[in-house]
């Protein structure tokens, strides 16, 4: 298995808020808003809290009853479109 | 903040400091061949100032029925011949003539609050002879990190406590996204920092009100950081009005834009803020300090499901909801011929389903009517 030590954060004018095990990412640069269910919402609030993304991963795996591979595939792909929408930066 | 009611005027009209340092700079621009424009002029205190100067002729534009009283005050002060109310939005009325000054209170609190200047920027490009004058004509942001215990505890450290066994601490996400205006307690605070400026703003050119600014402080006085205090200063004629907290008292209030978690600051440390404020839009402030990064945004100030917030976003696409359709049918039935009773009446057939019958028809319909008829 790969390692991901890498540490990501949210770019410079994006906003994340969680609410109701929902989350929002908005991207003031130019308004739009990316929805977030909860396992991104809380995949995201770890990303601001400057975790690697294998710590992410094991933190998920803790709290989500799901596969580890099925969970760590969702979660780089969502990392992944979050980088190309330039919502995330790497740190 | 109302202003068709007169309690919403009487801060305004009443505020002593303000009205003589506009006085002042009216003095300086107004003479006997002066045309003045007094926009939203409300009592039409300094319309008033400018006739008793001597202008030539004062145009007070101002939407709502108050400005009624400004006409009545004229009079009052034998001043009615020169003084002609325009009652609209200053994008809907006509003015006669170019004018030569053109006085305004368009500065909300914290300078962009209400969005106001955009229409001064309206009124100088139509109305505003070349070399004529505005007061106020520059108008610059401030802000300074604070020390405010008692705020930050009122409003945000408070939803953090048990009310009667309850845990309510979910609502401190938003009271930390909260811009509060309350002077009292403001004035209570401590700078941590030497204020500095965020954005300034040259009146007699801006053509937008969008402010992403950013500054600098070095901590002076070691303490707690409960957030940033805001206001601004403006020029009138020669001299600056400032709205800071800790300068004499004017109508406008000071905003306190929050930290939370508050951040302990020692003498020397270094702390960077930034604050992004489209116009018309959210108010977004970004603080960085040895502790990391806080974001905060009046977008977060209460509770929304991101499909709600998504609205916000330019490529959201919307459709009518069922008050736009009932509203939709008041207006291509509102015609000049049709009474209230008879669009009430037509309303309540076209949707029996809306509660309240006829009366809330009638209601309804008064509401539209008051806005677009």
């Amino acid at each position: 298995m790969t390692t991901e030590r890498r540490r990501l954060t949210l770019a410079p004018d994006v906003l994340f808020q969680a609410c109701n095990q929902e989350g929002v990412m908005v991207d003031l640069r130019g308004g739009k808003v990316f929805e977030l269910n909860q396992t991104g919402a809380r995949m995201v609030e770890l990303i601001a809290a400057r975790n690697s993304i294998d710590e992410i991963f094991a933190t998920l795996f803790d709290e989500f009853d799901v596969d580890r591979a099925v969970m760590q595939e969702e979660t780089s792909t969502l990392i992944q479109s979050l980088l190309d929408r330039g919502l995330v930066v790497e740190s | 903040m109302g202003y068709g009611n007169l309690s919403g005027h009487r801060a305004m009209a009443l505020d002593e400091r303000r009205n003589t340092a506009y006085e002042s700079a009216l003095a300086k621009v107004v003479g006997p061949e002066s045309v003045v424009l007094d926009l939203g002029a409300g009592l039409g205190l300094h319309g008033l100032l400018a006739a008793r100067l001597g202008a030539k002729r004062v145009y007070l534009v101002e939407p709502e029925d108050i400005g009624l009283l400004a006409l009545e005050a004229a009079k009052a002060n034998g001043l009615a011949e020169r003084i002609k109310l325009l009652q609209g939005k200053i994008e809907d009325v006509e003015v006669p003539e170019l004018v030569d000054v053109i006085v305004a209170v368009f500065t909300g609190n914290f300078l962009l609050e209400e969005d106001l200047l955009p229409s001064l920027f309206f009124a100088r490009d139509r109305f505003l002879k070349p070399g004529g004058a505005l007061i106020p004509d520059r108008a610059v942001m401030e802000a300074a990190p604070v020390h405010a215990p008692e705020l930050h505890e009122r409003e945000i450290a408070s939803w953090s406590k048990p009310c009667l066994d309850l845990d309510l601490s979910s609502a401190r996400q938003y009271g930390r996204n909260t811009i509060y205006y309350d002077r009292d307690r403001l004035e209570r605070a401590q700078y941590l920092s030497k204020p500095a400026d965020l954005l300034c703003l040259d009146l007699a050119a801006a053509v937008h009100t969008d402010c992403t600014a950013q500054a600098s402080y070095s901590v002076e006085q070691a303490g707690i950081c409960h957030g940033w205090a805001g206001w601004f200063r403006m020029r009138l004629g020669d001299d600056w009005l400032s709205t800071a907290p800790q300068e004499p008292r004017v109508h406008w209030s000071p905003a306190f834009l929050p930290v939370d978690p508050p951040i302990e600051v020692s003498k020397g440390d270094q702390l960077r803020f930034r604050l992004v404020r489209p116009s018309f839009g959210p108010w977004s402030w970004f603080v960085e300090s040895k502790e990391g990064e806080q974001r905060h945004s009046t977008l977060f100030a209460r509770p929304l499901p991101p499909k709600a917030l998504s609205k916000i976003s330019p490529d959201y696409r919307p459709s009518v909801s069922k008050d736009g359709e009932t509203t939709r049918f008041v207006l291509a039935h509102m015609d000049g011929h049709r009474s209230v009773q008879d669009l009430a009446r037509l309303l309540s057939d076209q949707f029996p389903s809306v509660p309240g019958g006829l009366d809330k028809s009638l209601a309804f319909v008064r509401k539209i009517m008051k806005q677009y008829g």
